[in-house]
């Protein structure tokens, strides 16, 4: 007993990882020649996995507060970014700081690209001046231009045999999405200027609907800043509407944006953009 | 500016959403409420996205959180600070391990889950619950969340000594309290009082521990 009066004082601290390694070996030993020292070890062990259990269970993270979580946490980050545009938001933007408006997208087609004609460059790197920073009001613009362009554009190609083509101009793998379950058409695709980078524009009608959308590299389109993030499919999906047009976007694990720009309601939109993977 | 190592707001978020379990379920036992519990868990998240500069890179993200989360608990939710809800002092529980044998220890554990018998598990909640706040708080950073005893020190602004005995003392008394039911679910016979005496277990400081090992070798 006297052993025991010496060790018991060490069994929480032992059993919580507090020790030294030499006073763990202490208490090792000692648990191989008490019966009851051991027992006292293996009552608080399963003491200890009850209370995680019970801990656990009465605390669970619901979907909707986890989503709630989440939208007051990308709320700060907002607030945050107006306060401070200049640093962290500027290196995710990158270059893309806004796409160019549609009277130069009219003016850069696949083959006029291509040709690397240094007029287009010129235009855009104006343009682009105007948006230097990335501040809310660059992104909102992005969204603007993106949504305007969908109204009002038409697309240059409706072969899908450009799309390798497409592909190199954009910088990221451009598949088309299976809207085929949503009854979608095809109807054509783009290349959507930005200031030194290039969206796909896809082009489809879903029961008469207009319905685009724009496949860029992810890391460069903070999109989602202002707009409100929602849960899809388990997805993370950001929607909003501009001028009547919803817009539903979200990020594929490589780094592939989407964004749908639709006539149709914010549900719809977001159901869209989330079925595409 | 930003300081070299800060954390981004996206990495931030990613990486504090991943501790919700862990908050809710504090919060959950400080508050006992629910809906009180995932305000302040999200009160918590909000101050810690703004203090996040002061997070150091390396150290233990939960902990960090946590201690965040009891400041915005005692300020907000318990105006007037954090009494103290049982005085520091000798321990005047009679009860102790000390007269619980090996037999009757092993009588309430489940053998196949590891963990207390079903009958006794479902006990646990409500003991826990009945603990004083400072013997509920520390039992469930150290059991549940696994922080360690200078990271309990710093969420409850106390020394690790106390925390060491606040430890003990809940635990202790949880014991009690699940040998006072498996007694009365019969799941345990009465128990002779044997050998050891409640002094045994009155010594919890390691510190003393050492000093007595340092002096005798």
């Amino acid at each position: 007993m006297s052993t025991c009066r010496h060790f018991v004082p060490l069994l929480e601290p032992f059993r919580d990882g507090e020790l030294s390694p030499s006073e763990v070996v202490d208490v090792e030993t000692h648990l191989v020649e008490c019966e009851r020292c051991s027992e006292r070890v293996r009552l608080a062990e399963a003491m200890r996995v009850s209370l995680k259990e019970v801990v656990r269970a009465g605390a669970p993270v619901t979907d909707s507060f986890e989503e709630r979580i989440r939208l007051a946490l990308s709320a700060e980050r907002e607030r945050e970014e107006r306060r401070e545009p200049a640093h962290e938001a500027q290196l995710r933007m990158l270059s893309w700081r806004s796409i160019v408006p549609i009277a130069a997208a009219a003016a850069v087609v696949l083959a006029y690209a291509a040709s690397a004609n240094n007029r287009t460059t010129d235009v855009a790197s104006s343009r682009a001046s105007m948006y230097q920073s990335s501040t809310p009001a660059s992104v909102e613009k992005l969204l603007e231009d993106l949504v305007s362009n969908h109204e009002h554009s038409s697309p240059q190609y409706t072969e899908q045999s450009v799309l390798p083509q497409l592909e190199s101009e954009v910088g990221v793998p451009v598949k088309l999405p299976n809207f085929k379950p949503f009854g979608a058409s095809w109807e054509g695709l783009s290349v959507v200027p930005v200031s030194n980078q290039r969206a796909a524009s896809l082009r489809y009608r879903i029961a008469g609907h207009r319905l685009t959308v724009y496949v860029y590299d992810a890391a460069r389109v903070p999109v989602g800043s202002m707009l409100q993030q929602r849960v899809v499919r388990d997805e993370p999906v950001y929607v909003g509407s501009r001028h009547g047009v919803s817009i539903a976007a979200t990020e594929r694990r490589n780094g592939v944006g989407y964004l749908v720009a639709t006539d149709l309601n914010k549900d719809e939109s977001a159901e869209l953009v989330a079925s595409i993977y | 500016m930003n300081r070299p190592g800060r954390l981004t707001s996206r990495v931030f978020e990613t990486e504090a959403l991943a501790e919700l379990p862990a908050l809710l379920g504090v919060a959950t036992r400080l508050t006992k409420n629910p809906a009180d519990a995932q305000d302040l868990v999200q009160d918590t998240l909000l101050k810690a996205m703004r203090a996040r500069d002061q997070f150091e890179a390396g150290t233990n993200l939960r902990a960090w959180l946590i201690r965040i989360l009891m400041n915005t608990f005692i300020n907000r939710y318990r105006r007037g600070g954090l009494e103290r809800s049982v005085l520091e002092g000798p321990d005047a529980d009679p009860l102790a391990d000390g007269w619980i044998s090996a037999q009757t220890m092993e009588a309430m554990r489940d053998p196949e889950s590891q963990a207390l018998r079903p009958m006794l598990a479902s006990e646990i909640g409500r003991a826990l619950d009945e603990l004083p706040e400072d013997y509920r708080t520390a039992v469930v950073l150290s059991d549940v969340e696994e922080l360690s005893y200078k990271e309990i020190a710093d969420v409850m602004g106390c020394p690790i000594g106390t925390v060491m005995s606040r430890l003990h003392r809940g635990r202790r008394l949880l014991k009690g309290r699940l040998y006072e039911h498996a007694r009365a679910m019969g799941i345990v016979g009465p128990e002779a009082q044997v050998g050891e005496s409640s002094q045994v277990e009155a010594v919890v400081e390691l510190d003393q521990y050492r000093a007595r090992k340092a002096v005798g070798s």
